[in-house]
């Protein structure tokens, strides 16, 4: 209860103070001690708690209303905020001061803590006008005003504002001002940038304006070459049409025909360039394709003691009628390539022609310098295909 | 008039580029590669060099159980340009190039004053020649034509 920083006058002053039993021209002391020292503040509210415990207790030993016992020891204990809690722990105390539910002790602590503390007065401030708006609407209502009515016209009143100029959201309306497109709500509010001096404003129409006029006299004088232009290609089509009799076909084809000859000229250098270097231009398109070949032999000559035999498909798949026709011949051998059977010339020396002749082997060296055709010899062995082996 | 220009410079053009395609046109000549290949009956193997050919060699070959590579020559040909090579058993082989048969290749083949032969082959196709002595078996030749 006591506090060493306080003098015992000051404790005097202020137990005084607070059981009102001070004099009124040393109630302002007292209130600036509160207010000044917080030593002074303190012994305020202790004397508060005090008194709240003892009134409690005594309500509660008359069974009347009041805190309980236990409500009343946690009062007590509760210690006063400190000046320098942060704003959300004084929150609470502030608004249970804005409401009057304060004790004085504690109102002389908020009052400090306004007149020291920018936060605390801004929420002080904060609550008031809540607290005004509320009264003003509970009043509006007893009033039989329509609080609705007042909120919609307020809202109304704020979005009725003339916009305030913004070089990027109304660059557009601008443009369509000078092209006088706009509609008469926003031609009002742009005039009303104008008339203020609005200097953005002012230089962007100025531009807008000169660009317009330049761009009207040009399309003027073109427009006049246009038209005589066109004059001269509707004489000629009067013209041509009076020599063609009149037809609108002749008309039409006349109109075309450089774009035509122009059109064939592009497709015939393209097809061309196409077919030369398709395959060079669009590699992607190259597929791989199995090569089939073929060897077809037209004649042969051996030296005298020796033989030739000719073991190819094409005799195999008939080579009589194939030899003279190269593409039969490959269509033939295309059929035999799934053999993957090549040609053999095979080149037979005296000795084994004669072991050939003796088995039936189909070709023999007798003449000198013989001129065989191959598919003759194929022919001949018609009946025992050679099967690489020498005959 | 103008319309007439155009055409005029589109059959120029088309005449530029049909004459660089007929100078493009102009045969270029042909490789021809050529295998020496001993083949015998004697023993077993199969030169890994000669895989390529191996299925053909085995199924026209069909006796002989050892191939070998001997030799291989690669040379150019140009239309009726021939061109000589010694062969492994001491025999000379030469190939002419007679120029294109539509499609095929025209071709032709003289092994010194045992054989001479004329064909044609399409380009890319392998063809053998066979029958030569040589050691205890035969000498084959893989003869491949390509332009």
């Amino acid at each position: 209860m006591t506090d060493a920083s306080l003098t015992t006058r000051q404790r005097d002053l202020l137990q005084r103070w607070f059981d009102g039993e001070l004099a009124e021209d040393r109630v302002p002391e007292a209130e600036a001690l509160i207010e000044e020292s917080q030593a002074a503040a303190d012994y305020v509210a202790s004397l508060e708690s005090m008194q709240r415990i003892t009134r409690g207790l005594a309500d509660e030993v008359r069974g009347g209303p009041g805190w309980s016992a236990e409500e009343t020891v946690s009062k007590a204990l509760d210690a006063p905020p400190a000046a320098d809690e942060p704003l959300r722990e004084l929150a609470p105390l502030l608004e249970r001061y804005h409401d009057g539910e304060v004790v004085e002790a504690e109102a002389a602590l908020v009052r400090r803590l306004r007149r020291r503390r920018d936060d605390v007065a801004d929420y002080l401030k904060g609550l008031e006008q809540l607290g005004d708006a509320v009264r003003g609407a509970d009043e509006a209502s007893r009033d039989g005003i329509d609080f609705d009515a007042q909120v919609h016209a307020v809202l109304e009143a704020v979005d009725s504002q003339p916009p305030t100029f913004d070089a990027d959201e109304h660059a557009e309306w601008l443009h369509r001002y000078a092209d006088d497109e706009l509609d008469a709500e926003r031609r009002q509010i742009v005039e009303g940038w104008v008339d203020e001096g609005h200097p953005e404003v002012t230089d962007a129409l100025k531009t807008l304006d000169a660009l317009g006029q330049t761009t009207r006299a040009a399309f003027d004088q073109a427009g006049g070459h246009n038209i005589e232009l066109w004059d001269a290609v509707a004489d000629a089509i009067d013209d041509e049409e009076e020599e063609s009799g009149g037809s609108a076909e002749v008309f039409r084809l006349d109109d075309y025909r450089q774009g035509i000859a122009g059109a064939v000229a592009a497709a015939l250098v393209l097809i061309t360039v196409g077919a030369l270097f398709g395959d060079r231009l669009f590699p992607w398109g190259e597929r791989v394709v199995e090569k089939k070949t073929v060897v077809i032999v037209d004649s042969v000559e051996h030296s005298e003691g020796s033989s030739v035999l000719i073991d190819s498909p094409m005799q195999e798949a008939g080579a009589s009628e194939s030899a003279d026709d190269p593409k039969k011949a490959t269509k033939k051998a295309d059929d035999e390539a799934s053999e993957d059977k090549p040609t053999v010339i095979w080149l037979l020396d005296s000795d084994e022609n004669k072991d050939d002749a003796e088995s039936g082997g189909t070709e023999d060296g007798s003449d000198q310098q013989d001129k065989d055709r191959a598919p003759d010899a194929g022919a001949d062995d018609a009946d025992q295909p050679p099967s690489g082996q020498p005959i | 008039m103008r319309t007439y220009r155009h055409i005029l410079v589109a059959l120029t053009m088309l005449g530029i580029v049909g004459f660089s395609t007929a100078a493009k046109a102009e045969d270029p000549g042909i490789t021809v590669e050529i295998r020496s290949i001993a083949a015998d009956k004697q023993g077993e193997g199969f030169d890994s060099k000669l895989s390529d050919l191996k299925s053909k060699l085995e199924k026209v070959f069909d006796d002989y159980t050892r191939f070998e590579q001997l030799t291989s020559v690669e040379f150019e040909l140009t239309p009726h340009q021939t061109k000589s090579v010694t062969l492994p058993e001491g025999s000379q082989i030469s190939v002419t190039y007679h120029g294109p048969a539509d499609d095929l290749l025209k071709i032709g083949l003289e092994i010194s004053d045992k054989l001479s032969t004329t064909l044609r082959a399409s380009p890319g196709s392998t063809f053998f020649q066979a029958g030569l002595d040589y050691r205890s078996g035969i000498l084959i030749l893989a003869i491949t034509v390509d332009k």
